[in-house]
């Protein structure tokens, strides 16, 4: 058991990456997990930025109206770069900029605020014809009464029509489900990023020449030796995966309902085995540190990205779709791919996932061994 | 003469490993491939038209006819719920003036939006004459945004950080107590001074490389313009370059740890830097600066990312000396922090 307490042993001295890696993922996935979707209708909030320079009747009436619905932030200082920098980095949906003779422009008629937004996007449309609606009003009490009246404005502008959701909307399981999701998804990036480094480092110093030669002469057999390893090395997977899932437990203690636990976790080992097998062979390649933090870093980010981890995969060109549909990490997914989702429905991706697994593996000995003969 | 043959055996010590190479080179370039393949559909979403249902009688059908981006059809409840799940129209308008839509949304907000207009005017009780319906209240500066341009400025300032791994190779291999080299160097009598400004400017040389490469690889192959001022864009990765020099001279201090779990450090620091500078997507970076702003204020790889943005798209050269002094800080204070705990160093047995 020497080697296997001492592969533990080495794990524990990443003991200080693993704690502010796994604190940094839960508060980037609590931060996630605040957003999202409701049982009732609810109109886009916009976040706007309004620079008041009129100050006036109309202005204030505008920016209440506005405030009813949207975060609004009123600013004194008219900055136009600062302001098309906040829309530029999607800061916020639109900045409003409200001229000094504002209220003179609304009784004639005349274009009275300007807006910076990018009018392709669908909150620039919602943003322009909630303000044009709000003017075209203002400019008819005008023409009216000559004079603004602010309370009847505001009584018209909340008269809105009843708005039913088609079925149930976005139910309380199906918001489970996909806070459950996405921080599977997430967490597998981790997972993998995690063993593949950690791993990785930890056997590229093992299975160096020197300490190779020295192993040969020791009284432990070769299977020994590799049962020895395998085991530290489940266990530290195991014990990853287990963190990731009590993580997810514990974060959505009160709305576990919805969500594929046993699913969940299932695939949260497969990959944790599939990490492993790949990171074999791997290290049967190689003992070079930058390419085992290179290859660690672009395969985690690549499969991530190409399995639609970080980006809906719907937004993919047709190829790079189809080419997810090989990946393992894009059938990680597909296990859990839906709330109440069979053993049966996901059998195809944990068979694949496995495959995957045993493919590596045989890869990972047969290079292993060739290594080894290159070595005595 | 001596200082330039140091710097040249260096660098070719570094060009003949294969793994630093493919760390520095073949990884941003493949990178960047991929974000390419799966980015190309990320712009914004363009709103050419939405589509409605509405009930034969429905007071605001005429209405809505009249609303350039809304295209309306009759249809029944019972085939606008089909439509609706379907995802073929956006709402359907009852009998009743109450509206059906299938999830909250922009398109189901601007629908809202618009027959509350129409109820609303209704409401507002000013005859008809009143209102000017051809008249436009606003005047809009049209911007255009591209959310994947961050991912290339972000994996770009990512590599203008590599040196990092250079710096700490370079401080690990000096320290007796961490590699026999650093045993042997000690005792001999080569200046440590010209040793460190050797390495950084071979590392600083390998990390522009790899940055030039990867903006050159951006410029020939990317379908957008990306850098409409390249000298000022090289002057923020020279700046990022040192940083990332300085940066890795800390990490390399780290007393008694092993260079394979110490390189670690680094990869794990720099990845989770450029996540929260929007490596991983526009979306994480919208949502970090909204709720804990400080965090990215404090990230060296989101200043970066942020001034190659505004200095290529927005020709806003505003925070371009501060983010330049801000990474040169970061070198400079972690330089002499190096300096206090690698002098006079004494070991009773190594």
């Amino acid at each position: 058991m020497t080697i296997f307490k001492i592969i533990l042993l080495h794990f524990w001295k990443f003991k200080w990456l693993i704690l502010p890696l796994a604190l940094i993922f839960f508060v980037i996935a609590a931060l996630f997990s605040t957003l999202g979707g409701s049982d009732t209708f609810e109109s886009e909030t916009l976040g706007i930025t309004v620079v008041d320079a009129s100050e006036s009747e109309t202005s204030a009436a505008l920016i209440e109206y506005l405030s009813s619905k949207h975060e609004v932030e009123v600013i004194d200082e008219l900055d136009r770069t600062y302001l098309e920098e906040k829309v530029f980095l999607m800061e916020i949906h639109g900045a409003v900029i409200i001229d000094s003779n504002f209220e003179n422009q609304v009784k004639t008629g005349e274009p009275a605020v300007e807006i910076i937004s990018d009018e392709r996007a669908a909150a620039s449309i919602q943003l322009d014809s909630e303000i044009s609606k709000f003017l075209m009003f203002a400019n008819a009490q005008f023409n009216a009464a000559g004079s603004l009246n602010a309370d009847t404005l505001q009584t018209a502008l909340t008269d809105t029509v009843d708005v039913e959701l088609n079925g149930k909307g976005t139910s309380a399981v199906e918001e489970n489900y996909t806070n459950a999701a996405s921080y599977s998804n997430f967490a597998a990036y981790w997972l993998m990023l995690f063993i593949m480094l950690t791993v990785g480092n930890l056997m590229s110093e093992f299975n160096k020449p020197e300490l190779q030669k020295r192993m040969i002469s020791a009284p432990v057999s070769s299977t020994s030796s590799a049962l020895q390893i395998l085991g530290a090395q489940r266990i530290v997977g195991i014990f990853s995966v287990l963190i990731m899932f009590f993580g997810l437990v514990a974060l959505y203690y009160d709305r576990l309902e919805g969500m594929p636990l046993a699913h969940i976790f299932l695939a949260l080992i497969l990959i944790m085995a599939f990490t492993l097998a790949m990171q074999y062979a791997i290290n049967a390649l190689t003992t070079n540190r930058f390419i085992v933090n290179g290859l660690a870093n672009l395969i985690t980010l690549g499969l991530a990205f190409l399995s639609g981890i970080f980006i809906p995969i719907e937004l993919f060109g047709s190829t790079a779709q189809h080419i997810a549909e090989f990946l393992p990490l894009y059938h990680y997914t597909q296990i859990y791919a839906a709330s109440d989702i069979s053993w049966s429905e996901s059998a195809l991706s944990i068979s694949i996932l496995l495959l995957y697994t045993l493919a590596f593996l045989i890869i990972g000995i047969i290079f292993n061994n060739q290594r080894k003969s290159t070595q005595l | 003469m001596n200082f330039l043959r140091l710097i040249y055996y260096l660098l070719v010590i570094n060009f003949k490993d294969f793994g630093f190479i493919f760390w520095t080179i073949v990884y941003p370039l493949v990178l960047v491939t991929i974000f390419m393949a799966t980015t190309s559909n990320l712009a914004v979403d363009d709103l050419e038209e939405i589509k409605v249902g509405a009930s034969e009688d429905s007071e605001y059908f005429e209405a809505l006819k009249q609303v350039e981006f809304i295209t309306v059809n009759e249809m029944t409840v019972s085939e606008a719920r089909t439509s609706l799940s379907e995802e073929n129209i956006t709402g359907y308008i009852n009998k009743d003036g109450t509206l059906i839509v299938e999830e909250n949304g922009f398109e189901a907000s601007i629908l809202e939006s618009v027959i509350n207009q129409i109820q609303q005017t209704y409401t507002l009780g000013i005859p008809p004459e009143n209102f000017n319906f051809d008249v436009d209240f606003i005047e809009t500066n049209e911007m255009e945004t591209e959310p994947q341009v961050v991912m290339y400025y972000s994996t770009v300032a990512m590599i203008s950080l590599y040196t990092v791994f250079t710096s700490m190779e370079l401080i690990s291999s000096m320290r007796p107590n961490l590699s026999t080299m650093g045993a042997r160097f000690s005792a001999s009598p080569f200046s440590k001074t010209k040793y460190i400004l050797a390495s950084s400017i071979a590392g600083l040389f390998l990390g522009l490389l790899s940055n030039g490469l990867v903006i050159g690889y951006l410029m020939i192959f990317n379908d957008s313009v990306l850098f409409n001022h390249l000298p000022a864009t090289l002057g923020i990765i020279v700046a990022g370059n040192i940083a990332g020099l300085g940066l890795g001279f800390i990490i390399g201090l780290t007393p008694r740890v092993n260079i394979n779990v110490k390189s670690i450090v680094p990869v794990v620091f720099i990845v989770g830097l450029a996540f929260l500078a929007g490596l991983m997507g526009p979306g994480v970076r919208t949502v970090v600066n909204r709720e804990l702003p400080f965090i990215n204020q404090l990230n060296p790889l989101a200043h970066v990312t942020d001034t190659i943005y505004r200095v290529n798209l927005m020709d806003n050269f505003d925070s371009y000396w501060t983010t330049i002094a801000f990474l040169i800080g970061i070198t400079v204070v972690s330089f002499f922090i190096t300096l206090i705990a690698l002098r006079r160093k004494q070991y009773d047995h190594i």
